[in-house]
């Protein structure tokens, strides 16, 4: 579904990644540890195509990094979901809006719109907080709703940036309880944590990355 | 549906850097007033001018002994020119009456006899009242049988061809330097937008909503600015054409259909200047 072959990045002239090889399964849940700045976040900028290896190449689902044209990464990116650390919430939307939104630059009917925010909303137990806005809510709830929107499009898989680098443990812990219920529903889970309390209570394969390289 | 959405963050965009829209407006309603007011005046210069070259005479004197059966037939032959709109036959005794209107004596007081030679007064069709084509026109009258010499005021003529390229030209290169300041304006308010709404940006890029889908709102707030603009400078143009026909010149006329081209142009500028601000910094986001 996912697959690296002998990737090398730059960016800006700094070596990134060096010779990234790994494979992602359908509906898998997966680790990528490594300390900061190793390159997790740009392995996962990689699978929606924001960054494209100088050498090498990434295939995700039917997407080829090297032969991808511009128009078709906005189509790829209506599969894959992408969580960050920092929720990246519009504040000047309800939490109805910013889900909403996701399906609204993509065309989809208001009565669709409507039923499948309010389903996503529901997954993450937030359907009472449709109303509010991101700045009223409190770190745990602003992800979970980054969660909902990013899930919102029926997604393949989940990419999550430290999702919980923000959060307290106990908060941390429903999040991770949120990522591991959408993926026993089939949706993969590619993860970027430093957390080890995290990588001990949830037993999924990791990625390990190093200064730009792999060791799984 | 992405329609009114694209309406709606395009008026979204206003609120977002409203000092920039703002002063944008603004800039754009001076600039396009000026344009406004450029075209009445151009419009009230060119009738005068009109009226002034509608005027002109061409007089073609005939050579002495042309008979009028002569003088007639030749003036039928210039009356089958394109050019020719009106032509009429001045025979010595009105040459005589026409000498003694201008001069206050008769000819014959003067002269004892009538020197006066016969002429035909050419009115010309609205193209060929210029220099180039008065010229030209003269050469082949000048070549015809019984035709002495074509008497018509040359060198007004030639003048005022010339000063209407200057002032032309000069009006032409202000408006574009009108227009180039507005260009900039609304590049760099739009350039503006896009970085106070880089987040909102960055999300429809990461859940997939196209380019031209992104795009979009930015290029309807650059045509707002510039219809808003523009619109409210064609309502300050007329205002003053009222003004001006009250106080100063009750003459001046305008048509309000004739402001159209301001409106275009703040249609246009704002739709090229935000395509091309929004094809620029889109890539920094």
């Amino acid at each position: 579904m996912i697959e690296f072959y002998n990737v090398h990045t730059s960016i800006r002239d700094k070596k990134i990644l060096n010779n990234i090889t790994f494979r992602i399964l359908k509906g898998e849940f997966v680790f990528l540890t490594g300390p900061s700045g190793a390159g997790k976040s740009t392995i996962l900028r990689h699978i929606y195509m924001d960054v494209l290896p100088d050498n090498g190449m990434v295939v995700v689902e039917n997407y080829n990094s090297a032969k991808i044209k511009d128009k078709e990464v906005p189509l790829l990116r209506r599969k894959i979901g992408v969580v960050f650390q920092d929720f990246k919430l519009l504040q000047d939307r309800t939490v109805f809006e910013n889900i909403a939104f996701a399906l609204r630059v993509t065309g989809v009917s208001s009565r669709d719109i409507k039923r499948r925010v309010m389903r996503v909303l529901a997954e993450v137990n937030l359907g009472h907080k449709r109303s509010q806005y991101p700045v009223t809510l409190s770190g745990g709830e602003q992800q979970r709703v980054a969660i909902a929107r990013a899930i919102v499009n029926n997604p393949f898989i989940v990419l999550a940036d430290e999702p919980t680098g923000n959060l307290d443990a106990e908060t941390s812990m429903e999040i991770m309880d949120i990522l591991e219920r959408i993926n026993r529903q089939g949706t993969a889970v590619l993860m970027a944590t430093h957390s080890q309390e995290i990588l001990q209570h949830f037993p999924h394969r990791h990625i390990h990355v190093e200064g730009g390289e792999l060791s799984q | 549906m992405s329609f009114w959405f694209t309406i709606r963050e395009g008026f979204k965009g206003f609120s977002r850097a409203r000092l920039s829209t703002t002063l944008t407006i603004i800039s754009i309603f001076f600039s396009h007033y000026m344009i406004a007011l450029f075209l009445m005046a151009s419009y009230n210069f060119e009738h005068w001018v009109d009226d002034f070259r509608s005027r002109v005479e061409l007089e073609v004197f005939l050579e002495p002994g042309t008979t009028d059966n002569e003088a007639q037939q030749l003036r039928r032959q210039m009356m089958d020119y394109k050019e020719v709109e009106k032509s009429r036959y001045i025979s010595k005794d009105e040459a005589a009456a026409r000498f003694e209107k201008e001069f206050g004596r008769s000819v014959f007081d003067v002269l004892q006899s009538n020197p006066l030679p016969t002429s035909i007064v050419l009115n010309l069709k609205p193209p060929y009242r210029r220099a180039a084509a008065l010229e030209k026109l003269t050469k082949k009258l000048e070549a015809l049988s019984f035709v002495d010499e074509v008497v018509y005021p040359r060198r007004v003529i030639t003048l005022l061809d010339r000063y209407m390229k200057v002032v032309y030209l000069a009006g032409a290169l202000v408006l574009l330097l009108l227009l180039l300041i507005t260009f900039v304006l609304i590049y760099n308010t739009i350039r503006l937008t896009i970085f106070a709404r880089r987040d909102i940006i960055e999300i429809m890029q990461l859940v997939g909503a196209k380019r031209n889908f992104i795009k979009r709102p930015f290029i309807i707030e650059g045509l707002l600015q510039g219809v808003i603009g523009a619109s409210l400078s064609m309502a300050a143009a007329w205002g003053s054409l009222h003004l001006a026909q009250t106080y100063i010149l009750s003459s001046l006329a305008f048509k309000p259909l004739y402001l159209l081209p301001v409106l275009l142009s703040g249609l246009v500028i704002g739709y090229i200047s935000a395509g091309f601000s929004v094809a620029k910094h889109l890539k920094e986001i």
